[in-house]
């Protein structure tokens, strides 16, 4: 009866007002809703893509961003496969917490989650953060890094296919039975390939790019 | 490049409005072939350009509204919306509701809810008969406007095997309740192969989280069988009859509870009449000349049964919420209200003269400030009030809340503050007393912002215990579910239904909260009964825990405020004047305890819930297990202990719960220590979370 192939539960987490409810919004639904409230607890949606001609569901969760809200969000995140964590490019404070948030993932997220760092509003001229500081801190923390405008509808659409990619890979690798892996020299577990973030391709085409 | 073809459309099918002020939107309903499969549409009739585009927004220009300012106002409006079309996959369809002969709402697997659908022309009947070509369509024995559907082919295929006998008559009988007294014999063999295939398909396609997930259920049901003292103790045979009794649906093993399950044991739930809003006449009549109001319980038992007029709330909820004081004089009050006015001016002064040179020493007020600027700019900015750019009421609500930071600095500022002063910004419509009363709202509420979120905690422990007592069924269903934390009624809670209601439902709801009637946290029970108005959908749709937030998020304003209020109370009723209600339950609402010898057993109760929620103590916990369980005991524990290992800690989670309930059961029978001091204690306890 379910005709699609993978879900997929990807959690977006970060500071509050970086963005996060756009962005979900954006690639979901196609809409930037101004005055959306805050959001309280969590909520989801979903939306099917397709990767190489198969059917793939993203499972997209939207957090509330306050600190002390995260022992209710914190939850959520176990059974994810990816992670996106979010900072608002023209606000240094959202960057400054990026360390706390990586503390979080470590001690509540599944060691094989997909990380992901996104700046986002890069609509704003009062850019606070260069995309070059994004990047080196993305690359230190072995995750992959892009810079999107929800409200320009920027890169949007990339985050999430590449997301849906990386993840369809992953899965399809996972399939392969034991002889199959041990002909791949290296075994590509999350941990290996992370030393070569592909940060670099998913940046590459991306228009914000320095 | 895609192969359409239209094979059902009707115009004129309209959404339906949640309440008076919401405009209803015309529409076409399509079922379409696509190269992929069928798709269910519906759009805005004048949106003739994107039927490929996924979502689009209605021309809001198109949906008008009227604005009438409180104070000389009658009813107010509802902020407008955006209407989004619909489009459901056929393979996505769950199920879905017709209300009425007229109204249809469409469920999807994943909990998505859709809004309510009215033909004012063609019928529904006609919708349905197309919808038939693809999917078998089941209608729910236990809501008679649910229809579930099922994929044709498989529904076939599930007949033929049916025929073939293939499955044991055992397998059918535990696993089906519904269907061994309802339906024909076919029924029962096809829901358990539908059951044991399911979990095949699942164990192929995901073999450890099936794997966990059915030794998860099996260990829940193994110990909430016990509890329900369905399994003998000392009745080893037995006992493992019942384990693989209950083991046959591994997919989804809550039809064997129900079997299981106790039926609820209280009294009759009665008819609550609730009243037309209190008016200013109907006012003054509680007023005496000076301006006191002496007789103050009548008057709180008036307004809880029919709320306010709204020309009337401005006055009124100063008093509801602490900023007039009920028995002073017009003198008095005038006099209080000057210097409170002063105290707020005094206090806006703090926070205004300090400048960025301090605050770039001062983090802890400049995180409180950026935050609250964020979320002004995006609080109810749809309703009239607050729309448009350089808004004073704005600007307003951030100065109130920025001088709340000053007033009080531990609590700061936390999301759903805002949520909760915007509607009292617009009914004072003045800044100091919208302060005043904002303070008199949250020394109410000030515990849903605790830093350690333990208030809200508590209260969704405090649901749990309720939903136990009235609902059993629900509950036992929830557990299985891994949705006994009641998680998906977090922002419920949080901002009292806020965000579930529009603007005019909201004052009504809160005004009647306030007034503390007819017990403390009497907003737990208004959540009870939404959960019981969505039970049914919930547990037929077989939602888990992912698909019931899903669900709860989305039946947001479209809540029948007038009907949830009067079952809450019938709810409450029903409690008050039932025997043998727990302890637990009791303090949570107010009532007063029970015989002693009924004590021991909730006393017992709490122990086990702290030790629950304590968490860190896992091992301790699964020792306990051992204690005394004989067999059952045994093996589930083991079995507990390879999901723990399996799956973390999560997995636990429910399991504990159902030991803790052993426990209390253990209690009952032994070791009956007098408590007079931990009943005292308890009190306490209660009071410091009585909201109103």
């Amino acid at each position: 009866m379910e005709d699609y192939k993978f879900l997929f539960k990807v959690v977006l987490i970060g500071n509050a007002g970086v963005g996060k409810t756009c962005l979900v919004r954006r690639f979901t639904q196609g809409l930037f809703p101004p005055g959306q409230g805050a959001t309280i607890g969590v909520d989801f949606m979903i939306k099917t893509v397709e990767i190489e001609g198969e059917k793939i569901k993203l499972q997209i969760w939207d957090t509330a961003g306050q600190e002390r809200f995260r022992s209710i969000t914190q939850s959520y995140y176990r059974s994810a496969h990816a992670l996106i964590l979010v900072y608002d490019i023209s606000s240094q404070p959202t960057f400054d917490c990026l360390p706390d948030w990586l503390r979080e993932i470590e001690q509540y997220a599944s060691c094989k989650v997909l990380r992901v760092l996104v700046g986002n509003k890069t609509d704003r001229e009062d850019r606070e953060l260069p995309t070059h500081v994004g990047e080196e801190f993305a690359h230190r923390h072995n995750m992959y890094f892009i810079e999107t405008s929800a409200k320009e509808a920027d890169n949007v659409e990339k985050l999430f296919i590449e997301i849906a990619k990386e993840l369809t890979q992953d899965s399809k690798v996972g399939d392969l039975s034991p002889q199959d892996v041990s002909n791949v020299p290296l075994p590509p577990t999350r941990e290996t390939r992370s030393e070569f973030p592909c940060c670099s391709r998913w940046m590459s085409s991306s228009s914000s790019a320095t | 490049m895609d192969e359409e073809l239209l094979v059902y459309e009707q115009d004129e099918v309209h959404t339906i409005p949640t309440s008076q002020d919401d405009l209803s939107v015309s529409g076409k309903l399509r079922i379409i072939e696509k190269r992929h499969g069928v798709v269910i549409e519906w759009r805005y009739s004048d949106d003739e350009t994107s039927t490929d585009n996924e979502w689009a927004v209605i021309n809001t220009a198109a949906v008008t509204f009227t604005h009438h300012n409180v104070s000389d106002s009658v009813e107010i409006s509802s902020p407008r919306r955006t209407v989004r079309p619909i489009s459901i996959e056929l393979v996505d369809l769950r199920s879905y509701k017709i209300c009425d002969n007229h109204s249809l709402v469409l469920i999807q697997r994943d909990g998505t809810t859709h809004p309510a659908l009215a033909f004012h022309s063609g019928s529904v009947h006609c919708f349905v008969e197309v919808l038939l070509r693809y999917v078998a369509v089941k209608k729910s024995e236990k809501d008679g406007d649910l229809y579930l559907v099922s994929d044709k082919r498989q529904a076939a295929q599930d007949q033929e095997l049916a025929a073939m006998n293939l499955v044991p008559s055992r397998w059918g009988m535990a696993g089906d309740g519904g269907g061994w007294s309802g339906g024909g014999p076919s029924g029962q063999w096809t829901s358990t192969h539908q059951r044991v295939m399911g979990f095949i398909n699942n164990l192929k396609r995901d073999p450890y989280t099936t794997a966990a997930g059915a030794l998860s259920k099996f260990y829940d049901a193994v110990l909430y069988s016990d509890v329900e003292g369905y399994v003998r103790e000392n009745d080893g045979e037995d006992e493992v009859a019942e384990l693989f009794h209950s083991l046959n649906g591994f997919e989804d093993l809550e039809p064997g509870y129900e079997l299981l399950t106790k039926k609820g044991t209280l009294n009759e739930r009665p008819k609550v009449e609730r009243l037309s809003p209190l008016t200013h006449d109907d006012f003054q009549q509680y007023v005496d000349d000076d301006g006191r109001i002496h007789d103050v319980t009548p008057l709180l038992d008036r307004i809880f049964r029919g709320g306010l007029h709204p020309n009337l709330r401005r006055e009124v909820w100063c008093f509801l919420l602490n900023h007039n004081e009920w028995n002073a004089t017009h003198i008095q009050r005038e006099e209080r209200r000057r210097s409170r006015e002063d105290l707020y001016y005094t206090m806006k002064q703090q926070w205004r003269t300090v400048t960025p040179d301090q605050e770039s020493r001062f983090s802890g007020f400049k995180e409180r400030r950026s935050l609250i600027e964020k979320d002004v700019n995006r609080t109810d900015r749809n309703h009239p009030f607050y729309e448009g750019e350089h808004n004073l009421n704005v600007t307003a609500l951030h100065d109130i809340l920025m001088t709340y930071v000053m007033y009080n600095f531990d609590l700061g500022y936390v999301q759903g503050m805002s949520d909760l002063l915007a509607p009292i910004l617009y009914v004072t419509q003045n800044e100091a007393t919208a302060f005043w009363c904002f303070v008199g709202y949250m020394d109410m509420v000030y515990r849903n912002f605790d830093m350690d979120q333990s208030g809200m905690k508590q209260q969704l422990k405090d649901m749990q215990q309720v939903v136990r007592l009235v609902d059993p069924e629900l509950m036992s269903y929830l557990e299985i579910r891994d949705s006994a934390n009641f998680y998906f009624c977090f922002r419920w809670l949080l901002v009292r239904f806020k965000r579930e209601l529009n603007y005019a439902n909201t004052l009504r709801l809160w005004e009647v909260l306030w007034t503390g009637r007819p017990c403390p946290n009497f907003h737990l029970l208004l959540a009870v009964a939404l959960l019981d108005t969505e039970k049914n959908t919930i547990m037929e749709n077989k939602f888990g825990f992912t698909e019931i937030l899903k669900h709860i998020n989305d039946i947001s304003l479209r809540i029948d405020l007038d009907a949830t209020l009067r079952k809450a109370e019938a709810i409450y009723k029903q409690i008050a004047s039932s025997p043998n209600v727990p302890d637990g339950v009791r303090t949570v609402l107010g009532l007063p305890p029970q015989e002693p010898q009924e004590q021991h057993k909730s006393n017992k109760d709490e122990d086990a819930s702290e030790r629950r929620g304590s968490g860190s103590d896992e091992d301790v916990g699964s020792v306990n297990v051992t204690e005394g369980l004989g067999l059952v005991g045994v093996v589930s524990s083991m079995i507990g202990s390879a999901v723990r290992h399996l799956g973390g800690e999560d997995m636990m989670q429910a399991s504990l719960e159902a030991v803790s309930g052993q426990q209390q059961e253990e209690g009952t029978s032994h070791q009956r220590r007098d408590t007079e001091a931990e009943t005292e204690k308890r009190f306490e306890t209660a009071l410091s979370h009585q909201f109103v």
